[in-house]
């Protein structure tokens, strides 16, 4: 069985109850680190969900950038012929980092700390973030839920009426 | 497509491909300006300084609840240059749908057809076709003297027989019914796949 983590595919569903492990390992990421925020998101830069002071970013935002970032850096460890790729992404600001890696083939998390925590710590708490998510995700069989649930006729006729209205057409 | 029912949310990708210069910033800018602020997100825009596209353009839309779930639209556009061929390749990595911004004028066929070619190639190499994958097209630019007539346009651009919207980007004029048009095409990919 292919999994979650590592499956190439166009679609994801991801159940409640994976959700809140990965909410559970995001809150102690945090704590552990005492670190502002983290973000798990997925490659294609859709934001899955976060822990910690949230009106610190935007949250699309922050995740659409996060993956065109580690996809061109990605590129760039293969430019310079290192073929697994870099392990994660640091930046340094004057209040705060930002820690970014790869969780699998499809999802990244992202943390933003004060500068006061060291890198260091952040890391070896993220590696083993990165480890156990990578285990949940792995186990995650596949969401009881089904997309035919709600996307049928009656989805795209509601949501032509809603795009209306919010259009103004 | 990412369901994520935790958060009842569902987002879907849709993309703006086209040559350089074609409009498919002033497409996004259009709809940011238009839409209530509470229903999208900040316009993230990642430019040269002279104001190219560099990576991407990044805009999202929320729309009401439907049956439960909240529909999340991610609009991304491609640099359109053609040295920005890695960039265009990660962008369209788990899209859902594509508007393909065309320029109207005749002295930009071969650009258009260049760019149409590329967008072929790169979604063949994530295992789709022009052909079985939702997509728009918008003829831009129709307020510009030397226009090509759409019958034209669409002899050389329009083999599959997708919808067509032409616009002036510019004025806002077709923005909204393109993006309309490319969501409905997604959803009902959706429904087919399902």
């Amino acid at each position: 069985m292919l999994q979650l983590a590592e499956k190439s595919t166009e679609q994801f569903m991801l159940s409640t109850e994976t959700f809140n492990l990965v909410n559970e390992i995001l809150r102690e990421l945090v704590t552990s680190t005492r670190s502002d925020f983290a973000l798990f998101c997925d490659s294609n830069g859709n934001p899955i969900t976060h822990h910690g002071k949230q009106h610190v970013v935007n949250l699309s935002g922050l995740s659409a950038l996060a993956a065109g970032n580690f996809a061109a850096t990605s590129e760039m460890a293969r430019v310079v012929g290192e073929k697994e790729g870099f392990k994660f992404i640091f930046q340094e600001g004057e209040r705060r980092n930002l820690f970014l890696c790869n969780v699998g083939f499809n999802f990244l998390l992202a943390v933003i700390f004060d500068k006061m925590v060291a890198l260091g710590l952040v890391r070896i708490f993220a590696n083993k973030a990165v480890e156990s998510l990578k285990q949940v995700l792995d186990k995650a069989a596949k969401a009881e839920e089904k997309a035919s649930d709600f996307i049928d006729s009656e989805f795209g006729l509601l949501l032509g009426k809603e795009l209306d209205k919010s259009f103004n057409l | 497509m990412f369901v994520n029912w935790a958060l009842q949310e569902v987002n879907l990708k849709i993309v703006y491909y086209g040559p350089g210069l074609g409009g498919k910033t002033t497409n996004l800018e259009y709809i940011y300006h238009k839409l209530d602020p509470s229903l999208r997100g900040d316009l993230i825009t990642l430019k040269t300084r002279e104001e190219r596209t560099l990576y991407f353009d990044f805009l999202q839309l929320e729309v009401g609840r439907i049956k439960g779930m909240k529909p999340k639209f991610n609009l991304y556009t491609i640099p359109g240059q053609v040295y920005y061929a890695y960039s265009r390749r990660i962008i369209l990595r788990g899209v859902d749908g594509i508007v393909f911004v065309a320029d109207s004028q005749a002295d930009r066929m071969t650009e258009n057809l260049d760019s149409l070619m590329d967008l072929e190639q790169n979604l063949i190499d994530n295992g789709f076709t022009l052909q079985n994958f939702p997509w728009v097209l918008q003829y831009n630019k129709r307020d510009l003297p030397r226009v090509l007539p759409v019958s034209e346009l669409n002899a050389r651009l329009n083999f599959h027989g997708v919808p067509v919207i032409e616009a002036v980007a510019s004025r806002g004029i077709g923005v909204l019914e393109t993006l309309k048009t490319a969501i409905h095409g997604v959803v009902g990919k959706v429904q087919k796949v399902i």
